[in-house]
Protein backbone atom coordinates (compact mmCIF):
# COMPACT_ATOMS: atom_id res chain seq x y z
CA UNK A 1 0.00 0.00 0.00
CA UNK A 2 1.49 3.41 -0.75
CA UNK A 3 -1.29 5.44 0.85
CA UNK A 4 -3.60 5.19 3.74
CA UNK A 5 -5.89 7.51 4.72
CA UNK A 6 -7.94 7.23 8.08
CA UNK A 7 -10.63 8.93 9.60
CA UNK A 8 -9.34 12.22 8.87
CA UNK A 9 -10.99 14.82 9.52
CA UNK A 10 -10.07 19.30 8.66
CA UNK A 11 -12.38 21.70 10.15
CA UNK A 12 -12.65 25.25 8.93
CA UNK A 13 -14.62 26.77 12.33
CA UNK A 14 -17.85 25.16 11.82
CA UNK A 15 -17.58 24.27 8.38
CA UNK A 16 -16.26 20.41 7.72
CA UNK A 17 -14.55 20.04 4.82
CA UNK A 18 -13.18 16.76 5.35
CA UNK A 19 -15.05 14.74 7.90
CA UNK A 20 -14.02 11.29 8.98
CA UNK A 21 -12.76 10.05 5.41
CA UNK A 22 -11.15 6.33 5.01
CA UNK A 23 -9.35 5.34 1.94
CA UNK A 24 -6.12 3.87 0.33
CA UNK A 25 -4.73 3.61 -2.52
CA UNK A 26 -2.43 0.35 -3.70
CA UNK A 27 0.43 0.23 -5.40
CA UNK A 28 0.43 -0.05 -9.17
CA UNK A 29 -3.17 1.55 -8.75
CA UNK A 30 -4.54 4.69 -10.58
CA UNK A 31 -7.55 6.40 -8.16
CA UNK A 32 -9.90 8.71 -8.49
CA UNK A 33 -11.20 11.24 -6.46
CA UNK A 34 -14.56 12.74 -7.25
CA UNK A 35 -17.32 14.84 -6.33
CA UNK A 36 -18.61 18.15 -6.76
CA UNK A 37 -16.74 21.93 -5.99
CA UNK A 38 -16.62 21.95 -2.51
CA UNK A 39 -16.57 18.28 -1.53
CA UNK A 40 -12.92 18.42 -0.17
CA UNK A 41 -10.77 16.56 -2.44
CA UNK A 42 -8.79 19.35 -2.60
CA UNK A 43 -8.12 19.88 1.24
CA UNK A 44 -7.59 16.21 1.43
CA UNK A 45 -4.96 16.38 -1.07
CA UNK A 46 -3.44 19.30 1.26
CA UNK A 47 -3.48 17.52 4.06
CA UNK A 48 -1.84 14.56 2.57
CA UNK A 49 0.81 16.56 1.47
CA UNK A 50 0.99 18.20 4.33
CA UNK A 51 -0.18 21.77 3.31
CA UNK A 52 -2.76 21.72 5.51
CA UNK A 53 -3.19 20.76 8.93
CA UNK A 54 -5.23 17.64 9.56
CA UNK A 55 -7.46 18.21 12.69
CA UNK A 56 -7.35 14.50 13.11
CA UNK A 57 -7.59 11.07 11.75
CA UNK A 58 -4.43 9.48 10.22
CA UNK A 59 -2.19 9.26 6.95
CA UNK A 60 0.43 6.84 6.36
CA UNK A 61 2.47 7.55 3.27
CA UNK A 62 5.28 5.21 2.28
CA UNK A 63 7.77 7.06 -0.46
CA UNK A 64 8.14 9.98 -2.29
CA UNK A 65 5.09 11.80 -4.21
CA UNK A 66 4.91 14.03 -7.31
CA UNK A 67 2.45 16.76 -7.08
CA UNK A 68 0.41 18.49 -9.56
CA UNK A 69 -1.69 21.61 -8.06
CA UNK A 70 -4.95 22.51 -8.94
CA UNK A 71 -3.89 26.06 -9.81
CA UNK A 72 -1.35 25.19 -12.11
CA UNK A 73 1.49 28.37 -10.78
CA UNK A 74 5.21 28.39 -11.76
CA UNK A 75 7.61 31.01 -11.98
CA UNK A 76 6.57 33.35 -14.53
CA UNK A 77 9.69 35.06 -14.85
CA UNK A 78 11.44 32.30 -15.52
CA UNK A 79 12.01 30.64 -19.01
CA UNK A 80 10.87 26.94 -19.42
CA UNK A 81 14.77 25.45 -19.64
CA UNK A 82 15.28 27.71 -16.50
CA UNK A 83 11.97 26.19 -14.90
CA UNK A 84 13.51 22.65 -15.53
CA UNK A 85 17.13 23.38 -14.41
CA UNK A 86 15.43 25.01 -11.33
CA UNK A 87 13.05 22.18 -10.55
CA UNK A 88 15.95 19.77 -10.94
CA UNK A 89 18.15 21.34 -8.30
CA UNK A 90 15.31 21.08 -6.01
CA UNK A 91 13.45 17.99 -6.67
CA UNK A 92 14.84 14.27 -5.51
CA UNK A 93 15.34 11.80 -8.43
CA UNK A 94 14.50 13.91 -11.03
CA UNK A 95 15.13 12.99 -14.61
CA UNK A 96 15.83 16.11 -16.52
CA UNK A 97 16.76 14.25 -20.17
CA UNK A 98 12.91 12.73 -19.67
CA UNK A 99 11.60 15.97 -18.86
CA UNK A 100 13.64 17.75 -21.94
CA UNK A 101 12.01 14.84 -24.08
CA UNK A 102 7.99 15.65 -22.51
CA UNK A 103 8.92 19.08 -23.45
CA UNK A 104 9.76 18.27 -27.23
CA UNK A 105 6.51 15.85 -27.53
CA UNK A 106 4.46 19.09 -26.52
CA UNK A 107 6.06 21.36 -29.20
CA UNK A 108 6.89 24.02 -25.93
CA UNK A 109 10.20 26.36 -26.80
CA UNK A 110 12.53 26.28 -24.29
CA UNK A 111 13.54 29.97 -24.66
CA UNK A 112 9.63 30.78 -23.70
CA UNK A 113 8.68 32.58 -20.40
CA UNK A 114 5.89 31.05 -18.09
CA UNK A 115 4.14 34.03 -18.03
CA UNK A 116 4.44 33.84 -21.98
CA UNK A 117 2.60 30.10 -22.26
CA UNK A 118 -1.14 29.67 -22.56
CA UNK A 119 -2.87 27.80 -19.51
CA UNK A 120 -2.75 24.60 -21.49
CA UNK A 121 0.74 24.66 -22.15
CA UNK A 122 1.68 26.03 -18.05
CA UNK A 123 -0.47 22.70 -17.63
CA UNK A 124 2.03 20.53 -19.39
CA UNK A 125 4.89 22.20 -18.36
CA UNK A 126 3.57 21.80 -14.99
CA UNK A 127 3.04 17.98 -15.83
CA UNK A 128 5.90 17.23 -17.35
CA UNK A 129 8.35 18.42 -14.12
CA UNK A 130 6.07 16.31 -12.04
CA UNK A 131 6.34 13.15 -14.18
CA UNK A 132 10.28 13.51 -14.43
CA UNK A 133 10.27 13.05 -11.03
CA UNK A 134 10.85 9.46 -9.91
CA UNK A 135 7.79 9.04 -6.69
CA UNK A 136 5.96 6.24 -5.46
CA UNK A 137 2.78 8.12 -5.82
CA UNK A 138 1.90 10.97 -8.08
CA UNK A 139 -0.61 13.43 -6.79
CA UNK A 140 -2.94 14.94 -9.99
CA UNK A 141 -5.36 17.66 -8.70
CA UNK A 142 -7.83 18.42 -12.10
CA UNK A 143 -4.13 17.40 -14.32
CA UNK A 144 -6.43 18.04 -17.58
CA UNK A 145 -7.73 21.40 -16.87
CA UNK A 146 -7.62 23.76 -19.96
CA UNK A 147 -6.19 21.23 -21.98
CA UNK A 148 -7.55 21.13 -25.55
CA UNK A 149 -9.14 16.95 -26.36
CA UNK A 150 -5.68 16.22 -28.52
CA UNK A 151 -3.48 17.27 -25.54
CA UNK A 152 -5.50 15.65 -23.17
CA UNK A 153 -5.81 12.36 -24.40
CA UNK A 154 -2.13 12.61 -24.78
CA UNK A 155 -2.04 13.55 -20.58
CA UNK A 156 -4.12 10.59 -20.00
CA UNK A 157 -1.96 8.03 -21.88
CA UNK A 158 0.42 9.35 -20.09
CA UNK A 159 -1.52 9.01 -16.75
CA UNK A 160 -2.05 5.72 -17.46
CA UNK A 161 1.20 4.44 -18.06
CA UNK A 162 2.43 5.20 -14.75
CA UNK A 163 1.13 2.11 -12.72
CA UNK A 164 3.60 -0.08 -15.68
CA UNK A 165 6.40 1.94 -14.17
CA UNK A 166 5.56 0.61 -10.33
CA UNK A 167 3.51 3.60 -9.52
CA UNK A 168 0.29 4.88 -8.36
CA UNK A 169 -1.92 7.45 -8.82
CA UNK A 170 -4.48 9.42 -6.82
CA UNK A 171 -6.51 12.28 -8.96
CA UNK A 172 -9.31 14.36 -8.94
CA UNK A 173 -11.27 15.63 -11.83
CA UNK A 174 -14.39 16.40 -13.21
CA UNK A 175 -14.58 14.79 -16.69
CA UNK A 176 -16.28 11.72 -15.53
CA UNK A 177 -15.23 10.06 -19.23
CA UNK A 178 -11.73 10.63 -18.29
CA UNK A 179 -12.25 9.22 -14.98
CA UNK A 180 -13.52 5.93 -16.85
CA UNK A 181 -10.92 5.55 -19.19
CA UNK A 182 -7.61 5.70 -16.34
CA UNK A 183 -9.25 5.36 -12.70
CA UNK A 184 -9.11 1.75 -11.06
CA UNK A 185 -10.72 2.39 -8.10
CA UNK A 186 -13.13 5.68 -7.30
CA UNK A 187 -14.40 7.57 -4.19
CA UNK A 188 -17.11 9.53 -4.95
CA UNK A 189 -17.04 12.73 -2.56
CA UNK A 190 -19.39 15.47 -1.34
CA UNK A 191 -19.63 17.66 1.70
CA UNK A 192 -16.56 16.62 3.28
CA UNK A 193 -17.79 12.39 3.07
CA UNK A 194 -16.86 9.21 0.94
CA UNK A 195 -20.34 8.30 -0.20
CA UNK A 196 -19.26 5.67 -2.64
CA UNK A 197 -15.79 3.87 -2.58
CA UNK A 198 -15.06 0.91 -4.53
CA UNK A 199 -13.10 -0.61 -7.83
CA UNK A 200 -14.78 1.61 -10.38
CA UNK A 201 -16.86 -1.74 -12.27
CA UNK A 202 -17.73 -3.06 -9.21
CA UNK A 203 -19.66 0.22 -8.39
CA UNK A 204 -21.31 0.73 -12.53
CA UNK A 205 -22.06 -2.90 -11.98
CA UNK A 206 -23.31 -2.61 -8.44
CA UNK A 207 -26.67 0.27 -8.91
CA UNK A 208 -29.17 0.11 -11.87
CA UNK A 209 -31.86 2.61 -12.77
CA UNK A 210 -35.90 1.84 -11.81
CA UNK A 211 -38.99 3.53 -12.64
CA UNK A 212 -41.53 4.07 -9.71
CA UNK A 213 -45.42 5.38 -10.20
CA UNK A 214 -45.11 9.23 -8.49
CA UNK A 215 -47.59 7.67 -6.09
CA UNK A 216 -45.27 5.41 -4.72
CA UNK A 217 -41.56 6.33 -2.72
CA UNK A 218 -38.86 4.22 -2.70
CA UNK A 219 -35.68 4.75 -0.75
CA UNK A 220 -32.93 5.60 -3.64
CA UNK A 221 -30.94 8.62 -5.22
CA UNK A 222 -33.78 10.43 -6.93
CA UNK A 223 -32.19 11.07 -10.36
CA UNK A 224 -35.39 12.78 -12.50
CA UNK A 225 -39.18 12.63 -12.64
CA UNK A 226 -41.48 12.56 -15.66
CA UNK A 227 -45.04 13.67 -15.61
CA UNK A 228 -45.99 10.07 -14.48
CA UNK A 229 -43.29 8.75 -12.52
CA UNK A 230 -39.67 9.04 -10.71
CA UNK A 231 -37.17 7.98 -11.61
CA UNK A 232 -34.49 6.18 -8.93
CA UNK A 233 -30.50 4.84 -9.44
CA UNK A 234 -30.91 2.16 -6.48
CA UNK A 235 -29.01 -1.21 -5.52
CA UNK A 236 -29.36 -3.78 -8.39
CA UNK A 237 -29.77 -6.47 -5.81
CA UNK A 238 -32.42 -4.61 -4.06
CA UNK A 239 -34.27 -3.85 -7.02
CA UNK A 240 -34.30 -7.18 -8.60
CA UNK A 241 -35.43 -8.70 -4.72
CA UNK A 242 -38.11 -6.02 -4.92
CA UNK A 243 -39.39 -7.11 -8.61
CA UNK A 244 -37.88 -3.68 -10.45
CA UNK A 245 -36.92 -3.46 -13.62
CA UNK A 246 -33.18 -2.29 -13.81
CA UNK A 247 -32.26 0.05 -16.59
CA UNK A 248 -28.41 0.15 -17.16
CA UNK A 249 -27.15 3.90 -16.16
CA UNK A 250 -24.12 5.57 -17.16
CA UNK A 251 -21.32 6.45 -14.95
CA UNK A 252 -22.22 10.26 -15.24
CA UNK A 253 -25.86 9.01 -14.35
CA UNK A 254 -24.61 7.34 -11.67
CA UNK A 255 -22.78 10.42 -10.33
CA UNK A 256 -24.71 13.00 -10.26
CA UNK A 257 -27.57 10.32 -8.97
CA UNK A 258 -25.26 9.61 -5.47
CA UNK A 259 -24.25 13.63 -5.40
CA UNK A 260 -27.76 14.77 -5.87
CA UNK A 261 -28.92 12.06 -3.67
CA UNK A 262 -26.74 12.90 -0.93
CA UNK A 263 -27.60 16.47 -1.00
CA UNK A 264 -31.18 15.63 0.05
CA UNK A 265 -31.26 14.06 3.22
CA UNK A 266 -34.55 12.42 2.64
CA UNK A 267 -33.07 10.51 -0.40
CA UNK A 268 -29.96 9.24 1.70
CA UNK A 269 -30.47 5.90 3.04
CA UNK A 270 -27.78 3.21 3.99
CA UNK A 271 -28.84 -0.47 2.72
CA UNK A 272 -32.85 0.63 1.64
CA UNK A 273 -31.15 1.73 -1.20
CA UNK B 1 20.03 28.04 -2.89
CA UNK B 2 20.50 28.73 -6.34
CA UNK B 3 16.74 29.27 -7.06
CA UNK B 4 17.05 31.54 -4.25
CA UNK B 5 20.24 33.50 -5.61
CA UNK B 6 18.35 33.44 -8.85
CA UNK B 7 15.30 35.20 -7.55
CA UNK B 8 16.94 37.34 -5.65
CA UNK B 9 19.14 38.83 -8.29
CA UNK B 10 17.74 41.45 -9.10
CA UNK B 11 17.20 42.89 -6.04
CA UNK B 12 20.94 42.86 -4.89
CA UNK B 13 21.87 44.39 -8.11
CA UNK B 14 19.24 47.07 -7.57
CA UNK B 15 20.48 47.47 -4.26
CA UNK B 16 24.50 47.84 -5.13
CA UNK B 17 24.03 49.81 -7.77
CA UNK B 18 22.17 52.51 -5.17
CA UNK B 19 25.24 52.35 -2.67
CA UNK B 20 27.68 52.51 -5.47
CA UNK B 21 25.96 55.72 -6.77
CA UNK B 22 25.02 57.11 -3.25
CA UNK B 23 28.62 56.96 -2.58
CA UNK B 24 30.15 58.42 -5.53
CA UNK B 25 27.97 61.40 -5.71
CA UNK B 26 29.41 62.13 -2.14
CA UNK B 27 32.89 60.58 -1.45
CA UNK B 28 35.14 62.42 -4.26
CA UNK B 29 32.98 65.92 -3.65
CA UNK B 30 34.32 66.65 -0.41
CA UNK B 31 35.75 69.90 -1.52
CA UNK B 32 32.98 70.78 -3.28
CA UNK B 33 30.58 70.37 0.06
CA UNK B 34 32.88 72.37 2.02
CA UNK B 35 33.31 75.07 -0.15
CA UNK B 36 29.50 75.38 -1.05
CA UNK B 37 28.53 75.69 2.94
CA UNK B 38 31.38 77.92 3.26
CA UNK B 39 29.56 80.25 0.94
CA UNK B 40 26.55 80.51 3.31
CA UNK B 41 28.30 81.05 6.16
CA UNK B 42 26.95 83.64 7.93
CA UNK B 43 23.85 82.82 7.72
CA UNK B 44 21.85 82.92 11.04
CA UNK B 45 19.76 79.64 9.54
CA UNK B 46 22.69 77.66 8.81
CA UNK B 47 24.89 78.87 11.64
CA UNK B 48 21.49 76.85 13.78
CA UNK B 49 22.59 73.48 12.41
CA UNK B 50 25.57 73.91 11.08
CA UNK B 51 28.10 75.71 13.68
CA UNK B 52 31.51 76.94 12.12
CA UNK B 53 33.07 74.22 14.25
CA UNK B 54 31.69 71.84 12.68
CA UNK B 55 31.92 73.21 9.14
CA UNK B 56 36.05 73.35 9.73
CA UNK B 57 35.58 69.61 11.14
CA UNK B 58 33.82 68.74 7.41
CA UNK B 59 37.41 69.56 6.07
CA UNK B 60 39.19 66.20 7.69
CA UNK B 61 38.63 62.68 5.22
CA UNK B 62 38.15 61.30 8.17
CA UNK B 63 35.04 62.92 9.62
CA UNK B 64 33.44 64.40 6.33
CA UNK B 65 33.01 60.63 4.96
CA UNK B 66 32.14 58.91 8.15
CA UNK B 67 29.30 61.60 8.97
CA UNK B 68 27.98 61.36 5.32
CA UNK B 69 27.93 58.10 4.40
CA UNK B 70 28.08 56.53 7.87
CA UNK B 71 26.23 58.90 9.76
CA UNK B 72 23.60 60.23 6.98
CA UNK B 73 23.37 58.29 3.44
CA UNK B 74 24.49 54.73 3.87
CA UNK B 75 23.05 54.70 7.47
CA UNK B 76 19.93 55.90 6.84
CA UNK B 77 18.75 53.20 4.48
CA UNK B 78 20.05 50.39 6.05
CA UNK B 79 16.93 49.65 7.66
CA UNK B 80 15.18 49.71 4.22
CA UNK B 81 17.82 47.79 3.04
CA UNK B 82 17.12 45.25 5.09
CA UNK B 83 13.28 45.66 4.69
CA UNK B 84 13.77 45.60 0.76
CA UNK B 85 15.79 41.86 1.07
CA UNK B 86 13.22 40.39 3.09
CA UNK B 87 9.56 41.55 2.49
CA UNK B 88 8.90 39.02 -0.95
CA UNK B 89 10.64 36.04 0.22
CA UNK B 90 7.91 33.99 1.34
CA UNK B 91 4.88 36.47 0.46
CA UNK B 92 5.92 36.14 -3.34
CA UNK B 93 5.51 32.75 -3.31
CA UNK B 94 2.68 33.05 -1.41
CA UNK B 95 1.03 35.19 -3.34
CA UNK B 96 1.66 33.82 -6.52
CA UNK B 97 0.79 30.72 -5.58
CA UNK B 98 4.22 28.92 -6.48
CA UNK B 99 5.10 27.78 -2.01
CA UNK B 100 3.48 24.40 -2.70
CA UNK B 101 6.03 23.77 -5.85
CA UNK B 102 9.24 24.03 -3.19
CA UNK B 103 6.98 22.47 -0.48
CA UNK B 104 6.44 19.12 -2.17
CA UNK B 105 9.93 18.93 -3.05
CA UNK B 106 11.72 19.60 0.18
CA UNK B 107 10.80 20.00 3.48
CA UNK B 108 9.33 23.02 5.45
CA UNK B 109 12.69 23.45 7.73
CA UNK B 110 14.75 23.40 4.33
CA UNK B 111 12.77 25.39 2.86
CA UNK B 112 12.78 28.47 5.35
CA UNK B 113 16.53 27.99 5.83
CA UNK B 114 16.92 28.07 2.30
CA UNK B 115 15.29 31.06 1.98
CA UNK B 116 16.47 32.86 5.42
CA UNK B 117 20.02 32.18 4.74
CA UNK B 118 20.30 32.95 1.30
CA UNK B 119 18.81 36.66 2.29
CA UNK B 120 20.86 36.50 5.03
CA UNK B 121 24.06 36.11 3.38
CA UNK B 122 23.21 38.57 0.39
CA UNK B 123 22.44 41.48 3.04
CA UNK B 124 25.68 40.95 5.02
CA UNK B 125 27.64 41.16 1.27
CA UNK B 126 25.65 44.08 0.62
CA UNK B 127 26.01 45.75 3.71
CA UNK B 128 29.94 44.68 4.41
CA UNK B 129 30.17 46.53 0.53
CA UNK B 130 28.77 49.69 1.88
CA UNK B 131 30.55 49.95 4.86
CA UNK B 132 33.99 49.11 3.50
CA UNK B 133 33.49 51.93 0.27
CA UNK B 134 35.08 54.16 2.84
CA UNK B 135 37.96 52.49 3.45
CA UNK B 136 38.84 51.26 0.21
CA UNK B 137 38.23 54.64 -1.22
CA UNK B 138 40.61 56.05 1.37
CA UNK B 139 43.14 53.48 1.03
CA UNK B 140 43.14 53.60 -2.87
CA UNK B 141 43.29 57.30 -2.98
CA UNK B 142 45.81 57.33 -0.12
CA UNK B 143 43.63 59.56 1.86
CA UNK B 144 44.34 59.96 5.75
CA UNK B 145 41.76 57.57 7.19
CA UNK B 146 40.87 55.88 10.61
CA UNK B 147 40.35 52.01 9.46
CA UNK B 148 39.30 50.86 12.91
CA UNK B 149 36.61 53.45 13.11
CA UNK B 150 35.15 52.56 9.77
CA UNK B 151 35.05 48.45 11.07
CA UNK B 152 33.36 49.98 13.98
CA UNK B 153 30.49 51.27 11.88
CA UNK B 154 30.83 48.10 9.59
CA UNK B 155 29.62 46.52 12.87
CA UNK B 156 26.58 48.95 13.21
CA UNK B 157 25.20 49.32 10.07
CA UNK B 158 25.53 45.06 9.78
CA UNK B 159 23.57 43.80 13.18
CA UNK B 160 21.05 47.24 12.58
CA UNK B 161 20.34 45.63 8.65
CA UNK B 162 19.52 41.85 10.25
CA UNK B 163 17.23 43.28 12.83
CA UNK B 164 14.93 44.98 10.12
CA UNK B 165 15.87 41.49 7.75
CA UNK B 166 14.77 39.33 10.51
CA UNK B 167 11.38 41.77 11.52
CA UNK B 168 10.31 42.02 7.68
CA UNK B 169 10.60 37.69 7.82
CA UNK B 170 8.86 37.42 10.21
CA UNK B 171 6.10 39.55 8.39
CA UNK B 172 6.67 37.95 4.77
CA UNK B 173 5.86 34.72 6.71
CA UNK B 174 2.42 36.03 8.32
CA UNK B 175 0.95 37.77 5.21
CA UNK B 176 0.13 36.47 2.13
CA UNK B 177 1.02 39.45 -0.19
CA UNK B 178 4.26 41.39 -0.95
CA UNK B 179 2.63 44.67 -0.19
CA UNK B 180 1.45 43.73 3.55
CA UNK B 181 5.10 42.71 4.47
CA UNK B 182 6.69 45.92 3.03
CA UNK B 183 4.14 47.99 4.19
CA UNK B 184 4.30 46.84 8.07
CA UNK B 185 8.35 46.79 7.68
CA UNK B 186 8.18 50.22 6.65
CA UNK B 187 5.39 51.28 9.32
CA UNK B 188 7.12 49.55 12.24
CA UNK B 189 10.19 51.59 11.13
CA UNK B 190 8.50 54.27 11.40
CA UNK B 191 6.69 54.08 14.40
CA UNK B 192 9.63 53.12 16.35
CA UNK B 193 11.15 55.72 15.12
CA UNK B 194 8.94 58.13 16.15
CA UNK B 195 8.16 56.44 19.30
CA UNK B 196 12.17 56.23 20.25
CA UNK B 197 11.90 60.50 20.33
CA UNK B 198 10.29 59.92 23.62
CA UNK B 199 13.16 59.49 25.86
CA UNK B 200 11.84 56.97 28.24
CA UNK B 201 11.20 54.74 24.83
CA UNK B 202 14.90 56.01 22.88
CA UNK B 203 15.69 52.47 22.98
CA UNK B 204 13.37 51.69 20.30
CA UNK B 205 14.74 53.93 17.89
CA UNK B 206 17.33 51.57 16.20
CA UNK B 207 18.67 54.98 13.40
CA UNK B 208 20.60 56.26 16.60
CA UNK B 209 22.18 52.51 16.55
CA UNK B 210 22.84 51.88 12.56
CA UNK B 211 23.90 55.49 12.31
CA UNK B 212 26.53 55.40 14.80
CA UNK B 213 26.15 58.07 17.63
CA UNK B 214 28.20 55.81 19.73
CA UNK B 215 31.01 55.80 17.75
CA UNK B 216 31.24 59.09 17.17
CA UNK B 217 30.24 60.33 20.64
CA UNK B 218 32.84 58.42 22.18
CA UNK B 219 34.22 56.24 19.34
CA UNK B 220 33.43 52.79 21.09
CA UNK B 221 30.96 50.30 19.26
CA UNK B 222 28.02 50.21 20.99
CA UNK B 223 28.04 47.10 22.72
CA UNK B 224 24.72 46.22 24.49
CA UNK B 225 22.62 47.38 22.02
CA UNK B 226 24.40 45.08 19.97
CA UNK B 227 23.78 42.43 21.88
CA UNK B 228 20.52 42.77 22.62
CA UNK B 229 19.80 43.45 18.86
CA UNK B 230 21.34 40.16 18.06
CA UNK B 231 19.08 38.26 21.08
CA UNK B 232 16.11 40.07 19.36
CA UNK B 233 16.69 39.29 15.57
CA UNK B 234 17.27 35.94 16.82
CA UNK B 235 14.09 35.46 18.86
CA UNK B 236 12.11 37.07 15.91
CA UNK B 237 13.62 34.83 13.44
CA UNK B 238 12.65 31.35 15.58
CA UNK B 239 8.93 32.84 15.93
CA UNK B 240 9.23 33.54 12.07
CA UNK B 241 10.16 29.77 11.52
CA UNK B 242 7.62 28.33 14.07
CA UNK B 243 5.05 29.97 11.94
CA UNK B 244 6.12 28.90 9.33
CA UNK B 245 6.43 24.96 10.16
CA UNK B 246 2.67 25.15 11.09
CA UNK B 247 1.57 28.04 8.10
CA UNK B 248 -1.45 26.43 6.06
CA UNK B 249 -0.74 26.51 2.32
Amino acid sequence: MVLEVRDLRKYYKNIKAVDGISFCVDKNEVFALLGPNGAGKTTTIKCILGLRNKDGGEIKLSGTVGYLPEGKELYQSYTVRKMIEITASITKDFDKDKCFKFIEQFDMPLSEKVSELSNGQTTQLYISLVLSQRAELYILDEPTWGLDPIVRNQILEMIRNIPFDGSSVLYTSHILSEVEKVADKVAIMNKGKIIEIGYLDDIKEKYCAIRVDKSKNVSGYKYKSTESENVYVVKKEWAQENGFTCEPITFDILFEAIVLGSNSNSNVRGEER
Amino acid sequence: MKKEFYDMRVRVIGITITVLILFFVLAPFQKFTVSMLEGYSGNPQLEKFLPGSMLNRLKEWSFYINSQWYGKNFGQIIPIIGIIMAFPLFSRETENGTLAFLLVRRNRKLVFMDKFLTGLILLVLILVLASLLPIIYSFLLSKNYQYTTGLKFLLHSLFAGILWYSITLLYSVIFNDQVKPLLAGLGTLAITTVAGILKPLRILNTYAYALGSKIFQKNIVDLKYTFGVIIVSLIITFIAYKIFLKKEI
